[in-house]
């Protein structure tokens, strides 16, 4: 390849002196060009400040000016720096390109515009030292001008297009992620998960420490390395947090947590905590928390409407075992709830002393209960009624210590229970029922016992079996009944004695000692009885039926007005 | 000679064929410089299988930048005696000499007059011997400000695969003037 602007030249004489100079001005042009295209070649793998530094270094190689060149750019100012002594005219040179400006330092300044086919880019000026200087080297110089201006706009292009793809990437990657999280946390919801899966789950995709915590501010549970002690939250400012979340469309971040809120079904919540000591946690991360207590909430919503479920479905089967349901269907609904019917079962009735104004009991209660008897092993058939709790609990239970329990959570209330006969089929609840009822009148008249079975209510067991009070009642006035009018009008005290006196075997000093009387007062009572009963008190037969009715009269007292009844003594069965 | 490339993979399509065809025609090829040598001279063996030629590959640290910095002195008299082995016009064995210059950002100084006036002493014997010099720069660590001065020490430069004599080279143009 013959190389332009060496070895070719003709011969110089006199004759061709002026083709010798026009030839010489042909191979610097041609030279100059040569150089545009490699440095063409070159700028195309440059950003905008390489273009720059390639420009300013190259100017000097194009030109026969020693000074570097100084770039104006559009919106960008100067490149390196603003050349001195031109800030007062650079707009006049600006706008008349190619047309030097004569500086106070006798220079020529030229500004070469950085073009592109629709757009003025910049100004590249270059300073030369004369007008014919300018002459010579300007066509380069404009060239170059342009070659830079198609170049940096190239490169701006370019920019932008990596810009658009980084930020593509950006976009991506975190869609990727967002539906890699979103697929780990639909997993969990569709594989029945529980708040500690959730947890797992933020914690694998944050890699950050995570907590969940209930509306007490007890952590559920936590992973990822979780130390923060949540406790330190008063329950105002945990209140004050949760209405904060509530009005929040996202999570929330308070110092080195972010915080969201999982809302439950009727009014319970779990706070989804993200430690973020370090401060690592981008919009990505907020993004999995947000989508964790949207499952979070839909895990709550499920295990309260299974709970419910259950609950109901309990509550069914407590109802209809305690009225007598037929045993194949009660067995069936029982293995739905992995209840264990075979296993011997005794009711049990829980109510209050002083119920006070409560009608109707709390599910706090019951609750409390269910909790006491899973303590003991026992999965627990336990429901409201009214202002007490019933239970079909296993035989063994310590019900002394569940009783003890309760009171001492709810205190004031003066807890009892009364623990029915023993069931060893489906058919014997109600009638354990009516047992429990029965035994619980007795606590309510004892203040010692806060628990008695039916089991040892003794002689009063007999007494108590039948609901109908008629026969018991026509049997109490046939043998007390004049007694008991007598003591009416009276106010004297002629039946107790009679008890008292029946139930001491006959003793007048027991009786007496019993009533707090003289005995003398008791040999008194005791010939009025005869006077006005006129029953024989010698007579076995009158004296066992006597006594029978003093036992009748107590068990009537206690059906009519358990509180009020005077307290019993119970006989060990 | 100088190689302007972007990347490892553009280096190893000009370098690995430029020593390999010299190994495989008898001569001597010695590339100055690389981070990985091992890895490099596996390359060039796999390239020319059966070679009697020597192909050596030295590490950077051992090289321009040893006792950690650009040992230009160093380097300048080890390849000026290279050259004076094989004066033009002798029959001494050529060899071809790659240097990679992928250092540049490793270093503090003026690092870029440093190499031009390195460049420039090598340019002076490189043009009387019959070895042949390639200069493989980095355009990750090159410094555009610098690029011009590569072009001015080496006549021949080789740009996104095109081969150029280069119109800035110093030493052609003094040869020019003297025509002139």
């Amino acid at each position: 390849m013959t190389r332009l602007g060496s070895g070719t030249q003709p011969p110089a004489t006199t004759a061709t002196q002026s083709m010798q100079n026009a030839w010489q001005v042909h191979n610097v042009a041609c030279e100059g060009l040569r150089k545009l295209a490699l440095l063409a070649s070159l700028m195309t793998t440059l950003d905008e400040h390489g273009i720059l530094e390639l420009a300013q270094s190259a100017v000097p190689e194009l030109s026969r000016t020693s000074m570097p060149a100084n770039f104006c750019m559009v919106g960008g100012g100067w490149w390196p720096a603003e050349p001195r002594g031109t800030s007062t005219f650079i707009g006049e040179v600006a706008t008349r390109p190619a047309e030097p400006v004569v500086t106070t330092d006798g220079d020529f300044l030229f500004a070469i515009p950085l073009t592109t086919p629709s757009d003025v880019l910049g100004q590249m000026l270059v300073q030369l030292g004369s007008a014919e200087e300018a002459n010579e080297d300007l066509f380069v110089l404009q060239l170059f001008g342009q070659q830079l201006g198609a170049a940096i706009d190239n490169a701006r292009r370019h920019a932008h297009e990596m810009q658009l793809t980084a930020d593509l990437k950006v976009v991506s990657d975190e869609l990727r992620s967002l539906l890699r999280m979103q697929e780990q946390l639909n997993r969990v919801a569709a594989q029945h998960g529980n708040v500690a899966s959730v947890v797992r789950v933020v914690a694998e995709l944050t890699h950050c420490p995570v907590a969940a915590e209930d509306n007490s501010g007890k952590v559920l549970h936590s992973e990822g390395g979780w130390t923060v002690d949540l406790r330190r939250r008063s329950a105002s400012t945990r209140s004050r947090l949760v209405e904060r979340l509530r009005g929040e469309p996202r999570p929330i971040r308070e110092g080195d947590e972010i915080i969201a809120l999982a809302d439950g079904p009727i009014g319970g919540y779990v706070l989804l905590v993200l430690s973020d000591a370090n401060a690592v946690a981008t919009e990505t991360h907020v993004r999995v928390l947000e989508f964790a207590t949207t499952v979070l909430s839909m895990i709550l919503a499920k295990s309260a409407i299974v709970s419910e479920a259950e609950l109901r479905l309990r509550r069914d089967l407590i109802e209809e075992l305690l009225l007598g349901l037929s045993e194949p269907i009660a067995e069936a609904r029982a293995e739905a709830l992995s209840v264990d019917l075979s296993r011997p079962r005794r009711v049990v009735v829980i109510e209050p002393l002083n119920p006070g104004k409560v009608t109707k009991v709390d599910d706090r209660l019951l609750r409390l209960i269910q909790r006491e008897l899973n303590s003991q092993g026992d999965p627990g058939l336990a429901v409201t009624r009214g202002t007490g709790i019933v239970c079909l609990a296993h035989d063994d239970l310590d019900w002394e210590r569940i009783v003890l329990a309760v009171n001492a959570e709810r205190s004031g209330k003066g807890y009892r229970a009364g623990v029915g006969s023993i069931c060893r089929n489906s058919s014997n609840y109600p009638m354990s029922l009516r047992h429990a009822r029965q035994s619980l009148r007795f606590t309510l008249q004892s203040d010692a016992r806060r628990v008695i079975c039916f089991d040892d209510l003794g002689v009063y067991r007999l007494l108590a079996l039948n609901a109908d009070t008629t026969d018991l009642d026509g049997f109490i006035e046939h043998w007390l009944g004049s007694l008991l009018e007598y003591d009416s009008v009276r106010s004297t005290e002629l039946v107790a004695t009679l008890t008292s006196y029946l139930r001491s075997g006959g003793s007048l000093a027991a009786t007496a000692s019993d009533l707090f009387v003289h005995r003398s007062t008791v040999k008194y009572r005791l010939e009025r009885i005869k006077l006005i009963s006129k029953h024989d008190l010698t007579n076995p037969e009158t004296q066992f039926s006597l006594q029978l009715a003093s036992y009748a009269l107590e068990i009537r007292r206690t059906i009519q007005d358990p509180v009020t009844a005077a307290p019993i003594s119970l006989v060990s069965g | 000679m100088a190689v302007l490339y972007a990347d490892e993979r553009e280096r190893n399509a000009h370098l690995i064929p430029y020593l390999v065809a010299a190994s495989l025609a008898g001569k001597e090829s010695i590339c100055v410089a690389a981070d990985e040598p091992d890895d490099l001279s596996s390359l060039l063996e796999n390239r020319s299988p059966g070679s009697s030629a020597a192909l050596v590959v030295l590490p950077t640290d051992e090289t321009y930048l040893r006792d950690g910095r650009f040992a230009s002195d160093e380097m300048a008299a080890w390849l000026g005696d290279m050259a004076q082995d094989a004066p033009l016009g002798t029959t001494h064995p050529a060899t071809r000499v790659a240097g990679d210059i992928d250092w540049l950002d490793r270093f503090a100084g003026d690092s870029l007059a440093e190499l031009h006036a390195y460049e420039s002493r090598l340019d002076g014997f490189a043009s009387s011997c019959r070895h042949t010099f390639a200069c493989f720069y980095s355009r990750a660590t090159l410094p555009a400000a610098g690029i011009i001065d590569v072009f001015k020490t080496h006549s021949k430069v080789l740009v996104g695969g095109v081969l150029w004599d280069s119109p800035f080279y110093e030493g052609a143009s003094a040869a020019r003037s003297g025509h002139e």
